[in-house]
């Protein structure tokens, strides 16, 4: 945990010292002064979290140099059965949020259940097909005729 | 006695409407369902609720809500016994006894008892609401922008303390990265509209519905499918049906001892009922004549862990009701679904609306009415959908937090912003970084702002009422005693 400790530092190091040059570049409101600044609470919440995340980099007692070093990490990922069902995963979800509005989201919608639930039962394709239609269309009649919800 | 009479009044209306009845009917056994689910919690349940009641008057739709909120806490104690996964992080507590009691042929009781023991912490939640909100919406009045300020930080500071045992750094860098977030778009005091990028989409913010599904729902549906064929179900019920009288006297300091607990930690902003249970069960094992028993599967462990989830509840709408603060993260969803249907829950709703608090303590009477009545009838039903593929079901659940999201704003950048937080969710979650200070950050972020800013405004810069004014004090001190205390304690191992 030590090494992502101090990657996570370091990312949140950098994102909070992004948002406090954003918030000093705001505009003075003249109406307000100095103290109706916009960006003073960003700022507040910014070195608080660069506080902690500097911190969290001091605590995990690691350099840059061990982390490029050690690469088991990665390796130890790319073997695992964990890995392969969740980069599917997300990767049907990333496509599917893509396609949206692209293609017709009842058929969209149909394709998506049926090919995920088949990519990971791997059985019974036809029983699969039957639930995945009539799921579609159970959520779709739904939304769309009751609670009167626009379909992306 | 005029308030025993609204609440009655309105728990009767409730009970005789047939629209209200009918909805709350399907949203508890709903609420039942996704709480079982290993997958979906009730944050999730409620945020995917409030998008499909969009449309519904005002009463019905928060009605409706409360139910999903009593039924997913209690739901999940169903997966917790049978397939010793907790289907809300409330549950967790209820594994350690509940599965093992169902293994040893004790399902049965130990399924029933928890129904039990649901219905009586949540109706100890109702009483809460009934006696204790009337009294923090008093307090609340005396607040001004320095106490809502500290209220935020100190909320944050707790959230994360208790969130995150093993390591309160992160608890709270998970709530100031909220804090942080919630900061984008326009702001309240002269519009401007701060690190939108230019996008017109940003200039608004980031909705809190696609937040809060990214945050809980997309990281469970990648958990879920990524640990996929791990799961063990207990099918075989055998057993008693229902718990002796007996077994409810003998724990009655249990239950009343777990309800004011879980009640007290329900209060504390954005904690919420998997504290509760925890706590509220290790207080259980300290007190028990039989502590060895806890673990192999005690009654005892189980009474407490479920009587402390559901009194939780009562608690966390307290503050949601008069410091339009959550009481934990279905609570933060349960507020947000209040201001999208017009409801201005907060200090000023015991002078504006001081009927609603009755009314709303009526409706989680009501939805504990039915939770306790389906789940008692409906164990069997419960137990085949436990049994239904999680391949086949999750892809149904991300349609459904797809469709939940665009509702709010039919946009599809709201999907996009899901689909973010997911991913930052899901390395929050393996990293040990809590989702709860997270979502409480967020929603409390543009309170804090608005209150800092107005406060130091008001006193040209003087930042001593931040130190000085009584209410000021005691939230200061509670906030630098928690921080110091954790990190001793963890700097002690």
């Amino acid at each position: 945990m030590n090494k992502a400790d101090f990657i996570t530092g370091v990312i949140l190091c950098i994102l909070s010292t992004l948002f406090i040059i954003g918030a000093l570049r705001m505009p003075i409101d003249p109406a307000f002064g100095i103290y109706g600044h916009p960006g003073l609470s960003p700022i507040f919440f910014a070195s608080i979290l660069f506080i902690f995340s500097f911190y969290l980099i001091l605590r995990s007692k690691i350099s840059l140099k061990d982390i490029k070093k050690d690469l088991t990490f990665w390796k130890r990922l790319r073997g695992r059965n964990d890995l392969k069902n969740l980069l599917i995963t997300l990767f049907f979800i990333i496509i599917y949020i893509f396609l949206l509005r692209k293609l017709p989201f009842f058929i969209l919608t149909f394709f998506f259940i049926f090919i995920f639930s088949y990519t990971f039962y791997k059985k019974r394709p036809l029983l699969l097909f039957i639930i995945s239609l009539l799921s579609t269309l159970v959520i779709v009649t739904i939304f769309s005729k009751i609670f009167l919800i626009p379909m992306p | 006695m005029g308030n025993i009479s609204y609440l009655l009044e309105s728990f009767i209306k409730f009970i005789t409407n047939p629209i209200i009845l009918f909805n709350s009917t399907w949203a508890t056994l709903l609420g039942i369902i996704i709480g079982a689910l290993p997958g979906l919690t009730a944050t999730m349940g409620i945020a995917l609720l409030t998008g499909l009641t969009f449309g519904f008057p005002s009463d019905l739709a928060i009605v409706m809500l409360i139910c999903m909120y009593v039924g997913a806490i209690y739901g999940g104690s169903r997966s917790a016994i049978l397939i010793n996964i907790p289907g809300t992080p409330a549950n967790a507590a209820t594994t350690l006894d509940g599965y093992p009691l169902a293994r040893s042929g004790e399902g049965a009781i130990a399924l029933s008892t928890a129904t039990f023991a649901s219905a009586i912490g949540s109706f100890i939640g109702v009483l809460s609401i009934f006696i204790f909100a009337p009294l923090l919406g008093q307090i609340a009045l005396k607040f001004g922008s320095w106490e809502f300020a500290w209220l935020a930080i100190f909320g944050i500071t707790i959230c994360g303390a208790l969130t995150a045992p093993k390591d309160p750094l992160k608890g709270w860098i998970a709530g100031f990265l909220g804090l942080l977030l919630s900061q984008i778009g326009m702001e309240t005091i002269g519009s401007y509209p701060r690190y939108s990028l230019g996008l017109l989409e940003l200039k608004g913010g980031i909705a809190l519905i696609p937040a809060l599904v990214g945050v809980y729902g997309i990281p469970e549906i990648l958990i879920s499918m990524r640990d996929y064929g791990r799961r063990e179900i207990v099918v075989n019920i055998k057993g008693k049906a229902l718990p002796s009288l007996r077994l409810i006297t003998k724990n009655f300091v249990n239950i009343i001892r777990s309800g004011i607990i879980s009640v007290i930690i329900g209060v504390i902003p954005g904690v919420g009922e998997d504290v509760a249970a925890w706590v509220s069960y290790d207080f259980a094992k300290r007190a028990s004549k039989e502590p060895e028993k806890f673990g192999k599967g005690s009654l005892e462990g189980l009474i407490a862990a479920e009587t402390g989830n559901n009194a939780c509840v009562g608690g966390a709408i307290i503050p949601v009701l008069t410091l339009a603060i959550p009481g934990s993260a279905p609570a933060a969803v349960l507020l947000a679904a209040m201001w999208l249907h017009g409801l201005r829950p907060g200090p000023l709703l015991a002078i504006e609306n001081p009927k609603f608090i009755y009314e709303a303590a009526a409706m989680m009477l009501f939805a504990t009415l039915l939770m306790t009545l389906f789940g008692l009838s409906l164990i069997k039903l419960f137990l085949r959908v436990l049994t239904i593929d999680p391949a086949i079901l999750t892809p149904i659940i991300f349609i459904l937090c797809v469709l939940g999201v665009f509702a709010i704003n039919v946009r599809l950048f709201d999907i996009y912003i899901m689909l973010f937080l997911g991913i930052i969710g899901y390395f929050m979650r393996i990293m040990e970084y809590p989702a709860a200070p997270f979502v409480l950050g967020f929603i409390l972020g543009p309170m804090a702002d608005e209150n800092i800013r107005r406060a130091l405004l008001l006193t040209q810069g003087n930042i001593s009422p931040f130190f000085t004014r009584p209410i000021c004090i005691v939230l200061f001190l509670l906030t630098l005693a928690i921080a110091l205390y954790r990190l001793t304690e963890r700097r002690k191992g």
